[in-house]
């Protein structure tokens, strides 16, 4: 895709973004609230102050990853719906092992977590992409339903070996020196997003500048070809879920070690499935990944402030989003709205 | 291009005039005293926990001319910065929090804002500006394992399917809580009715109603006559199983009963609602405590409802809690114990 078409693309999505709260604008009216109050609270929830700005950030460091995840599997041509499941898996992996190395010198116990939270999420993906390449099952259902085994085997081993005494199903808390580094004094801001923003550089450099890129990209667009000019295509099927398996476990790794400091069972608000909304928004540039996920870090933490100060229920804000989502998506959609709205401005017969 | 370059335009002006509105009418805060309460992530609509503490708030609003904001975190994830902002507006005179999960996040919250009052319902946070409020679980088992031991001798009513005697009970989660929880029922059973046999379980998880509904069916097939779903949310799937199968269920946390109208013999009541009442009335009153603030029958924070419980038993098991209110039976709370305590009481 040219950058002309990146920049039509992109204005595109600004437009669908306003129709969407627009739209949403209307539902908060018809719902009986305050659209003023509402929105209000979004943006300044969103972007009013440093605090707000740190958790819109924080909010979109796992964004970033889990969305990355999906995007890069599109790439291929794969629907990774797994991403959760690999996010719980490498949460609970790194927090282990930050806690098994505390005998290490900082630096190297966090590196050592962040590479085992990612080989975590790398095997969980391989699952899927060894089925699909060796039976032929499709990837949507493996990866749906390993999000069940994996986010309750983490629960499991929780409870059974790596539970914190107490009443709450948790790991004891990460020492100082397993965290990653606070980049913002007293929010939660950690060097997850620097890592995050780095990862969609690594793999947009693999994707353009490699051979593995450039052999997983002609498997997306056409795997028979690909077969045909000598690419083994289960191959690429299993990297590239490996790949993208172990961006969702960075995912969750980072979270643990940058955000909540220790692992709880169940403790993803769906991070995963977020993520593909990102990437469907991202569409085929990885690079879009980060707007996108900044997009709905800054909507789930404006979000807070909607409900906390304009009383308004979290279900509206959940409406809105996936308000920006069919928009985004649906181009048809949006570019038909536009022409009705056109015409009835010209023809003056509809509104 | 053309295409999108003019409504482009239209829609940014509008999004411009959106925020600039919104930025305008930032509200100013009211002279009444101010609360907030973050929920526990079940949400409103558990018709148990939180909306009993929901409850408290409507009734505090009412009777004590307070106003208050709210917030349901979908995860655990949320709390600390859902709690963060509210104390960062310094604008409220008590931030609750409900649920024993949230004790990490208060316990951070709670140091960057050592000004602030906070509450906590149902665990302690040891900080010198949180107000903990946690209940003496085993008490109010014990009132609805009493009601339970004596029902089940009651083999005239249909509910009743047996002369076996068998009560049961299903926890959420094996943890000392609920446990305090099962063995107060089990004391309470056998304290009243030596013969009876009592079953228990956990369901390992606070939201799921198919898996509860499941493990009740299980007891109900081995001649269960009464359930005690001491489990948030999973325990809805018990309630369905006893109503479908026409046995005694008992609630928790909040009245159940019209869940089941005909089969909701009791409920294991945590008044939620009274607790967050007295933690906001302390506050008004400026008798705000820091620490731990233990409740039970005598504090009017626990109890069992009549629902469709027969009077004669009431009279009974009302004779009972006067005497756990007053001190006099002290109920034990962990399973292993229950035992020695009811030979240590003569049963």
């Amino acid at each position: 895709m040219g950058p002309k078409q990146d920049v039509s693309k992109f204005a595109y999505s600004v437009v669908a973004i306003v129709i969407a709260l627009l739209v949403g604008a209307v539902l908060i009216a018809v719902s009986g609230y305050s659209v003023k109050d509402a929105y209000s609270n979004l943006f300044m929830g969103a972007f009013g102050g440093v605090y707000s700005l740190a958790t819109t950030i924080v909010m979109s460091t796992p964004l970033l990853f889990t969305g990355l995840s999906v995007a890069f599997a599109f790439q291929c041509g794969l629907f990774n719906v797994g991403a959760e499941g690999q996010l719980y898996v490498g949460a609970l992996t790194s927090a282990v092992v930050a806690l098994g190395l505390g005998w290490l010198p900082p630096v190297l116990r966090v590196v050592i977590a962040l590479l085992a939270g990612a080989g975590a999420g790398a095997l969980l993906g391989f699952v899927p992409g060894y089925l699909k390449a060796k039976l032929g099952a499709h990837e949507v259902i493996t990866t749906i339903m390993l999000n069940y085994v994996a986010t309750f085997l983490t629960t499991f081993l929780v409870k059974t070996y790596f539970k914190d005494p107490g009443p709450v199903d948790q790991t004891v808390l990460l020492p100082s020196g397993s965290r990653l580094p606070e980049l913002i004094r007293g929010t939660r801001v950690s060097l997850g997003i620097i890592l995050g923003i780095a990862a969609v550089a690594l793999l947009n450099h693999i994707m353009r500048r490699s051979v593995l890129g450039y052999e997983i990209r002609v498997v997306g667009e056409n795997p028979h070809a690909a077969e045909y000019g000598g690419v083994s295509v289960s191959a690429k099927t299993v990297q590239a879920m490996m790949i993208s398996g172990a961006v969702a476990g960075l995912a969750g790794s980072v979270e643990v070690m940058g955000t909540l400091y220790r692992f709880i069972p169940h403790f993803s608000p769906g991070y995963g499935f977020t993520g593909i909304a990102v990437a469907v928004i991202a569409g085929q540039n990885l690079w879009a990944v980060i707007p996108a996920a900044i997009l709905f870090g800054a909507l789930q933490s404006g979000g807070q402030t909607m409900q906390l100060f304009a009383g308004i229920p979290m279900e509206l804000m959940t409406m809105v989003q996936g308000l920006v989502i069919l928009f985004v998506a649906a181009p048809a959609l949006g570019s038909l709205l536009f022409r009705l709205k056109i015409r009835a401005k010209e023809g003056g017969g509809l509104e | 291009m053309n295409r999108i370059r003019k409504p482009l335009a239209v829609f940014s002006v509008a999004l411009v005039a959106v925020m600039v509105m919104g930025i305008a009418s930032f509200s100013v805060a009211a002279a009444k005293p101010r609360m907030a309460i973050v929920f526990a992530t079940g949400g409103l609509g558990d018709k148990s926990f939180n909306d009993s503490a929901y409850e408290g708030m409507k009734r505090a609003e009412e009777e004590l001319g307070i106003e208050f904001d709210q917030a349901e975190p979908q995860a655990v994830a949320e709390y600390e910065s859902l709690l963060m902002r509210f104390a960062q507006t310094r604008k409220y005179d008590l931030i609750i929090s409900i649920g024993f999960d949230q004790a990490d996040a208060l316990q951070v919250v709670s140091e960057r804002f050592p000004d602030q009052k906070f509450a906590i319902v149902d665990t302690a946070v040891d900080a010198p500006n949180v107000a903990s409020y946690v209940y003496k679980e085993a008490e109010r088992g014990f009132v609805v394992g009493a009601v339970a031991g004596l029902i089940t001798t009651r083999t005239g009513d249909p509910r009743i399917v047996s002369d076996k005697q068998i009560v049961g009970v299903i926890g959420g989660m094996d943890i000392p809580l609920i446990r305090a929880n099962v063995a107060g029922y089990i004391a309470g059973a056998k304290y009243v009715n030596p013969k009876v046999e009592v079953k228990y379980a956990y369901v390992g998880h606070w939201a799921d109603p198919a898996k509860c509904k499941e493990m009740a069916n299980a007891m109900l097939d081995e001649g269960v006559d009464v359930l005690w779903l001491a489990a948030g949310r999973s325990g809805l799937g018990g309630i369905k199983a006893a109503e479908e199968r026409n046995r005694y269920a008992i609630g928790a946390d909040s009245d159940q009963g019209y869940l089941a109208p005909d089969n909701i013999l009791t409920n294991g009541m945590k008044l939620v609602d009274n607790t967050v009442y007295m933690a906001i009335e302390a506050v008004l009153k400026d008798e705000f405590k820091p620490g731990i603030n233990m409740l039970g029958i005598n504090e009017g924070a626990l109890g069992y409802s009549e629902s469709l419980v027969p009077s004669d038993i009431i009279a009974e098991v009302d004779k009972l809690a006067a005497k756990v209110a007053s001190g006099e039976l002290e109920v034990p709370e962990d399973i292993d114990q229950v035992e020695p305590w009811l030979k240590a009481e003569g049963k």
